[in-house]
Formats: C-alpha cells, sequence, structure tokens
C-alpha cells in the first residue's frame, strides 16, 4: 500500500518568516536581565494570585466572609513602601506576609457592596498606566508614576491613597457607600462622579468633570464643593479654584470613554489658535503632556483593533496637548489617512503638525511625510522639492538618506 | 534558566513524577508560584507575542496566562515538561485573544519608496511594517490554522511541538499549517511585495 501523501511545507517560506520575525520583534535575550517591565508586570501577576487567594479564601470563610474580604485590604498603619515600582505598590495591599488587622467589623461590611467589590478589585495594565476597577461601583485610571494603597475606613468607605501621581476616577453607582481620595492631608470625598487628582510635592489638584465632590483639605479644615468643570489646587494650605478648560473637561471625559458631546466633537476639530497651551501655567503643562501620552496610547491601540472612527478622534484629541506625543499624534494620523488613501486628510494632519509645532521634534518626520504624501498623489515634481528641502533643512536624519536615494533616482 | 528545570522525572515504576517545588506551587506556596512564574514568563510572553503581534493587553493576556495555569495545575500529572504545560495553555489563551481580535480592513500595497534597503535606520521599521501585514493576512485565517502557522514560521517550533502546544495530531497540525501556507499565498495575491516574501509554489512531497 502506498504511503498517504504528505503535505508539503516550505521550509524556505519559513526561513524567510523567521528571519522578518527576528528583524522586526527581535527576542529577548535569555542571558540578559529582565527588563523592567516585565519584572513589573510579573509583579502584577503574583500580586493578582495574591488577591485571588485571599479573596477565595475569603468567601470560604464564615458569616464574616465579607468581612475579612475587606479586611485583608485594610493596612493597620499605612507606610510607605520600600520599593518605588508601581506594581509593588499596589501589590503591598494584598501581600498576605504584610501585617493586616480586621479593624473593619463585620457589621461595617454588611450591606456595603463596595467592600466587596474593593476586596476582589483587580488590577489591570493599561498602556503606561494601570487601571483598577472597584466592581461596576468605580473605574480608577493610574498613571505610570503614580502609587496608591486603598483601604476600606468606617462606615463603607473605600479609600484610596495617593502618595504620587495622577489618578482619574469614574465613580458610578456606590450602591450607599462612599469613595474617598486621600492626597497627603487632603481627602476629596465623592458620590458619584468622575474627576481627577494629581498629587505633587506639596500641591495636589483635582479636576472635575462631571457630578460633583467635597474637598477636605486637612482634618480640620472646611469642607469646599467642587462642581463640574473646575479645577482646584491645594498647596500651602490654601485651596484656589479656577475654571476647567472644555478640553480638559472633554479629554478627561474621553480618559474613561464617556462621549462628549457633537458640539465639542464639532470644536475639537476646528482649528485652534497657536499656542493655546504655551500660556498655562506650568502645573497645567506637565499634565498636557500626560494627557496628550495617553490619548496617544489609547489611540494606537484603537487603531490596532481597527476602530478607525475612535483612533482618529483620540490622535486629534492627542494632537491639541504638549510634547512630543502631541507631535506624533498628528504624524500618526497623517500615516493612518496616507495608509487608508485619504489624501486630503493626510495633507490636513500634515498641516495641522506645521501650524502647531512649526519647530518640532519631528521636523524631518513632517517633511519625509510630505515626500510620501506627493508620491501617493503622482505628484514627483513636488516629492522632489519636498526631498530637496528635507535634506537641505535636516541633512544627518535617516529620512535625508532615503530622501537623498529619490533624488538621485532617474526622474519617471 | 536551567532547561531541565520543571522536567518531571519518573518513579521506580517508569511513573512519571511532579517535582515537589510543582507540588508546592499548586498547593499555593507564594515562593513556588514565583518561581513558576519567573521561569514561565519568556517563554509564555515569546510564544503570545509572536502569535498575536504587538499588543496593548498583552501583560493581561500573560496574567490570564498564569492565573489559568495555577487553575490547572492540579492536573499536571509530570507527563509533559513544564513548558509545554504553560505553553498549551498560553496558545488557548492566544487562540481566545485571536477570536475577539476585530479583524482589521486589508490594507493597500506598501508604496514602492518603503520597500527599503537591505540595511539603514529604516530597515527594522520596514520589517515591522512588512511583518504587521503579514499579521493583517493571518488575521484572514481560522484560528486553529493561523495559531498552527504562527508558530510554525514565526516562532520557529516543530511540527510535533506545535501538535503538542495545540493537542492535536502531527498529521492535522501538519495539514492545518500547509493550508494556512496555501491560503496565505492566495491572500498575498494583490500585494508584490508579500508575494516575494511569501512566494513558493505549494504541492504535495
Amino acid at each position: 500500500m502506498d504511503e498517504p501523501e504528505q503535505p508539503l511545507l516550505d521550509d524556505r517560506l519559513r526561513g524567510r518568516l523567521l528571519a522578518l520575525a527576528e528583524r522586526a520583534e527581535p527576542s529577548h535575550d535569555p542571558l540578559s536581565p529582565p527588563s523592567p517591565a516585565r519584572e513589573r508586570a510579573v509583579q502584577a501577576t503574583l500580586a493578582r494570585l495574591r488577591a485571588r487567594k485571599r479573596a477565595r479564601r475569603a468567601a470560604l470563610g464564615s458569616g464574616l466572609a465579607v468581612a475579612a474580604a475587606a479586611a485583608a485590604w485594610t493596612m493597620v498603619a499605612p507606610r510607605p513602601s520600600p520599593r518605588s515600582e508601581p506594581h509593588a505598590e499596589v501589590r503591598d495591599h494584598t501581600d498576605q506576609e504584610r501585617p493586616v488587622a480586621l479593624v473593619a467589623p463585620a457589621r461595617a461590611t454588611d450591606g456595603c457592596p463596595l467592600a466587596e467589590a474593593l476586596a476582589m478589585s483587580e488590577l489591570h495594565t493599561e498602556g503606561d498606566g494601570r487601571r483598577l476597577a472597584i466592581g461596576r461601583h468605580a473605574v480608577i485610571r493610574l498613571s505610570a508614576d503614580a502609587t496608591v494603597k486603598t483601604r476600606l475606613a468606617h462606615p463603607c468607605t473605600a479609600e484610596v491613597q495617593l502618595a504620587r501621581g495622577r489618578v482619574s476616577v469614574h465613580a458610578r453607582d456606590l450602591s450607599g457607600g462612599q469613595l474617598r481620595i486621600r492626597a497627603g492631608a487632603t481627602r476629596v470625598l465623592v458620590t458619584g462622579t468622575l474627576f481627577a487628582v494629581t498629587a505633587r510635592t506639596g500641591a495636589v489638584e483635582v479636576e472635575l468633570a462631571e457630578g460633583k465632590l467635597t474637598i477636605q483639605r486637612d482634618e480640620q479644615g472646611p469642607p469646599a464643593l467642587l462642581v463640574a468643570g473646575e479645577r482646584a489646587v491645594i498647596a500651602n494650605g490654601r485651596l484656589r479654584r479656577e475654571a476647567l478648560s472644555t478640553h480638559d473637561q472633554a479629554s478627561l471625559l474621553a480618559e474613561h470613554g464617556v462621549a462628549v458631546t457633537t458640539d465639542q466633537n464639532k470644536a475639537d476639530l476646528e482649528p485652534q489658535p497657536l499656542h493655546r497651551a504655551e500660556s498655562a501655567p506650568s502645573g497645567a503643562r506637565d499634565h498636557s503632556v500626560a494627557q496628550a501620552e495617553g490619548l496617544l496610547l489609547r489611540a494606537d491601540a484603537a487603531r490596532r483593533r481597527g476602530d478607525l472612527v475612535t483612533a482618529r478622534d483620540l490622535y486629534r484629541k492627542a494632537g491639541r496637548g504638549k510634547g512630543t506625543a502631541a507631535e506624533a499624534a498628528w504624524m500618526r494620523l497623517c500615516q493612518l489617512e496616507l495608509d487608508h488613501g485619504r489624501l486630503d486628510l493626510a495633507a490636513a494632519a500634515l498641516a495641522r503638525y506645521r501650524q502647531r509645532f512649526p519647530r518640532g521634534a519631528l521636523g524631518a518626520e513632517a517633511a519625509w511625510t510630505a515626500i510620501r504624501l506627493a508620491q501617493r498623489r503622482g505628484d514627483e515634481a513636488q516629492a522632489r522639492r519636498a526631498a530637496k528641502r528635507l535634506v537641505a533643512e535636516h541633512p544627518g536624519v535617516p529620512q535625508a538618506a532615503a530622501a537623498r536615494q529619490l533624488l538621485e533616482a532617474p526622474p519617471p | 534558566m536551567n532547561p531541565l528545570s520543571g522536567t518531571a522525572g519518573a518513579n521506580l515504576a517508569g511513573a512519571p513524577e511532579v517535582p515537589e517545588w510543582i507540588r508546592r506551587a499548586s498547593r499555593g506556596d507564594a515562593r513556588a508560584q514565583e518561581r513558576l512564574v519567573r521561569e514561565q514568563w519568556p517563554r509564555a510572553e515569546g510564544l503570545l507575542r509572536r502569535m498575536l503581534g504587538p499588543r496593548q493587553d498583552l501583560e493581561d493576556l500573560l496574567q490570564t496566562v498564569f492565573l489559568e495555569t495555577f487553575r490547572a495545575l492540579p492536573r499536571y500529572e509530570g507527563r509533559s515538561q513544564l513548558s509545554t504545560f504553560v505553553g498549551g495553555i498560553s496558545v488557548r489563551v492566544a487562540m481566545r485573544a485571536m477570536r475577539t481580535q476585530r479583524r482589521s480592513p486589508a490594507r493597500a500595497p506598501l508604496p514602492e519608496h518603503l520597500a527599503a534597503p537591505d540595511r539603514g535606520p529604516e530597515h527594522q521599521a520596514h520589517a515591522a511594517d512588512l511583518l504587521r501585514r503579514v499579521r493583517e493576512l493571518l488575521a484572514e485565517l481560522t484560528e486553529v490554522k493561523r495559531c498552527a502557522f504562527t508558530l510554525w514560521a514565526l516562532s520557529g517550533l516543530s511540527v510535533p511541538e506545535i501538535a503538542e502546544l495545540m493537542e492535536a495530531s502531527v498529521p492535522a497540525t501538519r495539514s492545518r499549517i500547509f493550508y494556512a501556507q496555501r491560503e496565505l499565498r492566495a491572500l498575498a495575491n494583490d500585494q508584490p511585495e508579500l508575494q516575494d516574501l511569501l512566494g513558493g509554489n505549494d504541492g504535495r512531497a
């Protein structure tokens, strides 16, 4: 009887693809030390494992199950962690080797779904930052440098202690409980709202996009009510209020996927005054940079999953921020439009980049994109002119080498 | 990493034996669990990265791999290497992620000026772009074919290894790779540069 035929697998094809994959995404050298990002991810995984184990034990416990789960998250005396890694900070809450105490009595958690949700909450990595979901009650997004601890306070109050960095919070249905953000002596009490708190050395900034909240500067200080569209800066024992710009408000909403109104969307697409953010105070500038970075990451993610409408919207929003991320946002939007043959929109994005960043760090990239755009339009003469300009203005950059190749090639 | 770490031994009766530290990890010992995560992380990460490409939720997927590993660890009997056990779970997690991944529309052929020279600063970016396009074509295949082909062509695993990870027979795995290869070439028909990369004649040995 004949041997059954074996499908032929093309080893040359495999070799080419393996080489391509190695070139594009080089494998991690097993002998080299793990990267900090990997270490953080490993720590986060181990923390999640411990949290699961703790929650399972709590669920298997007696009638005090919920109280135990909540108490497991409650540290006797919050103290700074010896490590600065953000994941390690969060892990501290769930580390069984750390001293914990049942300071929350059972009756405190009876009928307090927030307590159970806090005990079962999970930390997810999201771009450079992290996201802590407290059941259906609240979503807290942490900046990459944020250091937080959580605890359950009496009665039925979930407290997030922010040592540094920024958290943006979308509090939904708190089921009769309370959510409190504590940054140093400042306490922000929430009853269902969307806001951000940034803790810096000597200052705390609170931005409120939706709802209302109460701010208490210190233990004895009188509470101050903040309403939507307001920013409060607490520094040197004083609380200063100012209006939150429409852009910052919309960005905060967008950070949590809350739709902004059509009018706002339209306004986003309108040309913005040149260097609008440059006149803002330095704190706002830092915030704007961080915001642009966050929006850029989200835009990239949307693009990867094929949600181009969201990607375009987020690129535009990121482009209105500050720093290289804002520059990159316009360039990526331009690239996106080029990839999809929307040449006019690509040209518009490029024009916005040049208007917004006339001496930007990505000037050479913009010049190269202009060449590509001209080529896609079939305008070789314009492409060559743009190539000459690129070589003259940025002679040492890699794009100039490619432009020289283009100039050396015989005209079509 | 010791290549033999996690390898099951055998007792005098010839039955596979699960190393003590893996048993401890299975019982919830924190140190043993940490050892397992640290030892197996690079391989699981490598498999997911190659199968799925760059993704923002890669770390979440890796966390899922290890949570599922510890859930399944009591069933580990030491018949295969621990890396194969974790690899199999990685493959299942990757296939689930493939299912939920929205397929992006096919893109236009690469502009000619992006056909990069063999060396130079654009070389890696060009390779990444090309690989992205290959992955876009792969997204058109069924998960099993895509998974088998990616493990074979992008991760460099042998057919028997892939069969073990995917819990399939060797002939079935070979067949999946073969059909993936053929479909991929058909999909690349209108993209000259990808045709060059994927080109060749399908046939039967």
